[in-house]
């Protein structure tokens, strides 16, 4: 039952937030609808018991990803000409309310219903972060350790990519001086 | 010995790239002393690598932690050998070449370690995702090697290029090997061809699906025909020591690790590849000959002759279901034949433009020979082999390519690979010939022969003749047949239970 429910809320805000963000035209609006609607795709995830594949889908693309967009769109500077005009304060305050109370509802459904059980679960009473950890410590544990080099030898890649530039720049004022 | 010696050698690359790491950041340590201390480690890497050449065995070593994820038998060994002699060489051929005042510093060595290990671990992973991440190790090393000077923005742009396209084909393996789970519900080497059996008659079109893709990125990382468009700009954009490091030791790694793949899981699944396979390799050959022909730029030119040469080296490997032993031992042979020639090559253009920077062309080197006799004559050794003429290691290699390639039934493709052999000895003998018959020198700036980059490329010239006539086409000659006969042992310890 709640599972159902579940499914079409977060299919509704998902279509909902993405249509924001085909047709929205300013982008700071379209970045903040994908990021919401990243982090209710991840709702379908914990629906199916993939809880693991939940938190990485809220860590990776509303983290890290939209950390990236966010950061780019700083770069180039397009929250400019955002300006908040809200002209009907009633709207505005009623959704706020709103969702206030759905966060409520949300949070709180489990204590009158028995926990929510999936309905087509991946595996019986194992939760599958305990399984993923347990493969990734046991037999994968190599390709795990060798994913720390390479986050490694990508660290040194970009301080050596841009801290040579640094120090091309603290010469070049170090010369200046000199010459002044 | 315990297992920890079966991997010492990836230890002291990988401990060694970490320590350079550590020491690049003192200010105190010249560059010399760093390539020195890089040198050490690879050369302890060899030498506890060489005490396992040429013997029968296969190990997992520490199978209870490592879970038979890493894998040391005779073939890893020989091709250890290969990149590690690779990498010592890159050292030793850009040992006047990476100097402070081209903004090279000790983290160069660090990163250069760093792909060692990543190649040398692709060499010894058996399987998938493990492969997958040294793979990535490996050419992210590489992508930043080649962008290092960031001054120079045709480096830049080559590094980018490489990265942009590297990463691509890097996914499709990603997404190969999970097609190739979905299928078997394994990622192991071995156990795929053993879950693909039973299956036979019903459709495994998401394990073809999946090795395709890594097919495609395997092709990729060689340059041959559809993917081969980033060669020429990426390796003229690199440092010359860094284009030979890459022409020869990173496709000697993709190499190895295709090949133990095909060979122990995937027999069944190139069928499907036959007709595809034959395709690339035609127009590798057509396309790469093209572009040698039409270069002017001596180091475009051997960037593009190493396009012809994969599609030589993709005719065993063809081959590799009829013929299975002679055509990998055929593959290991050519390799390390190209891998001396073009080190060569590059290494002595590399020593001949490292006082100034000019990019050198065909009419540079017009009467070059009567500057430099001794230099024009190893060039023309190295030009001789990659052309293939007998005397040379070329021509063992290539002899021993198409005699399989015939044998194997593939007459269509030993015709277009011996047309394209004759095709390369033009843009090969054009230098031989400007060097030697043209009166007036125009390089006189040249540096003498002085230092360790002349010796060891003279060593590598010394090489690449004793392995053209040592061999048992001449009685009582010291052969270097060990190296093919070692190449049959690894093949066969590659199923070794």
């Amino acid at each position: 039952m709640y599972e159902i429910i579940a499914f079409y809320t977060f299919s509704a805000l998902v279509i909902g937030l993405f249509g924001i963000v085909v047709l929205s035209k300013n982008a700071l609006y379209s970045m903040t609808a994908l990021a919401g609607g990243m982090v209710f795709i991840s709702g379908f995830f914990f629906i199916l018991d993939a809880e693991f594949l939940g938190v990485v889908q809220i860590v990776v693309y509303t983290g890290a990803i939209m950390a990236l967009y966010a950061f780019g769109m700083m770069f180039f500077d397009t929250t400019r000409d955002v300006k908040e005009d809200i002209r009907c304060k009633k709207i505005f305050y009623t959704l706020s309310i709103l969702s206030a109370v759905l966060v409520l509802i949300v949070l709180s459904a489990p204590i009158f219903s028995a926990n929510i059980e999936a309905i087509y679960p991946t595996l019986e009473g194992v939760g599958n972060v305990q399984t993923i950890g347990l493969l990734l410590f046991t037999k994968y544990l190599v390709a795990f350790e060798l994913a720390a080099i390479m986050l490694l030898v990508a660290m040194i890649a970009g301080i050596v990519l841009v801290g040579k530039k640094l120090d091309a720049q603290s010469d070049d004022l170090e010369v200046a001086k000199e010459l002044k | 010995m315990g297992d920890i010696s079966y991997l010492l050698p990836l230890l002291f690359v990988g401990v060694g790239a970490v320590v350079l790491m550590l020491l690049s950041y003192t200010k105190s340590l010249s560059i010399s002393s760093i390539a020195k201390i890089a040198l050490g480690f690879l050369v302890l890497a060899f030498i506890s690598n060489v005490y396992y050449f040429g013997e029968l065995h296969k190990v997992y070593p520490y199978e209870n932690v490592f879970f038979g994820m890493i894998v040391s038998d005779t073939y890893s060994v020989y091709f250890n050998s290969i990149l590690l002699v690779g990498a010592i060489a890159t050292i030793l051929i850009g040992w006047d070449y990476f100097r402070p005042d081209r903004r090279f510093t000790g983290e160069f060595f660090s990163l250069l370690l760093f792909s060692t290990f990543g190649m040398m671990l692709l060499v010894q992973s058996a399987e998938l995702l493990s492969a997958f991440i040294a793979l990535e190790i490996a050419s992210l090393s590489l992508y930043v090697m080649i962008g290092f000077q960031t001054d120079n923005i045709r480096r830049v742009e080559a590094s980018y290029r490489y990265l942009v396209l590297g990463s691509l084909s890097g996914v499709l393996f990603l997404f190969g090997t999970a097609l190739i789970y979905a299928s078997t519900k394994t990622t192991f080497l071995g156990n795929i061809g053993v879950e693909l059996l039973p299956q036979t008659g019903k459709d495994i079109s998401l394990a073809i699906g999946g090795a395709t893709l890594i097919l495609i990125t395997f092709l990729f990382k060689i340059s041959a025909f559809p993917f081969q468009n980033w060669t020429i700009d990426v390796y003229d954009g690199s440092p010359l020591p860094v284009s030979a490091y890459m022409a020869s030791t990173f496709k000697v790694a993709v190499f190895a690790f295709m090949l133990r793949f095909v060979a122990m899981d995937l027999g069944y699944i190139k069928d499907y590849w036959d007709g595809l396979l034959m395709g690339v390799i035609i127009l590798t050959l057509a396309y790469g000959t093209f572009l040698a022909l039409a270069q002017n730029n001596l180091k475009r030119m051997l960037a593009s002759s190493s396009i012809v040469h994969t599609g030589y080296l993709l005719i065993a490997f063809v081959s590799i279901d009829i013929i299975g032993e002679s055509a990998s031992s055929s593959i290991i042979y050519y390799l390390i034949a190209y891998f001396l020639s073009a080190m060569g090559a590059f290494g002595l253009i590399s020593y001949i433009s490292s006082s100034d920077k000019l990019r050198l062309t065909y009419e540079d080197f017009k009467g070059f020979s009567h500057v430099r006799p001794y230099m024009s004559a190893m060039l023309s050794i190295f030009m001789l082999s990659l052309a293939g003429l007998p005397g040379t290691i070329g021509f063992i290699g290539k002899f021993y390519i198409f005699s399989g390639a015939i044998e194997a039934g593939y007459t269509v493709l030993a015709t277009s690979a011996i047309l394209a052999t004759f095709i390369s000895i033009y843009y090969y003998f054009k230098l031989i010939a400007l060097m030697y018959f043209y009166p007036s020198p125009i390089l006189s700036n040249v540096p003498p022969l002085k230092g360790l980059p002349p010796i060891f490329i003279g060593f590598i010239a010394i090489a690449v003749l004793w392995g053209g006539i040592g061999n048992t086409f001449i009685a009582f000659f010291p052969s270097i047949d060990f190296l093919i006969d070692v190449a049959k042992l690894s093949h066969r310890s590659l199923f070794l239970q």
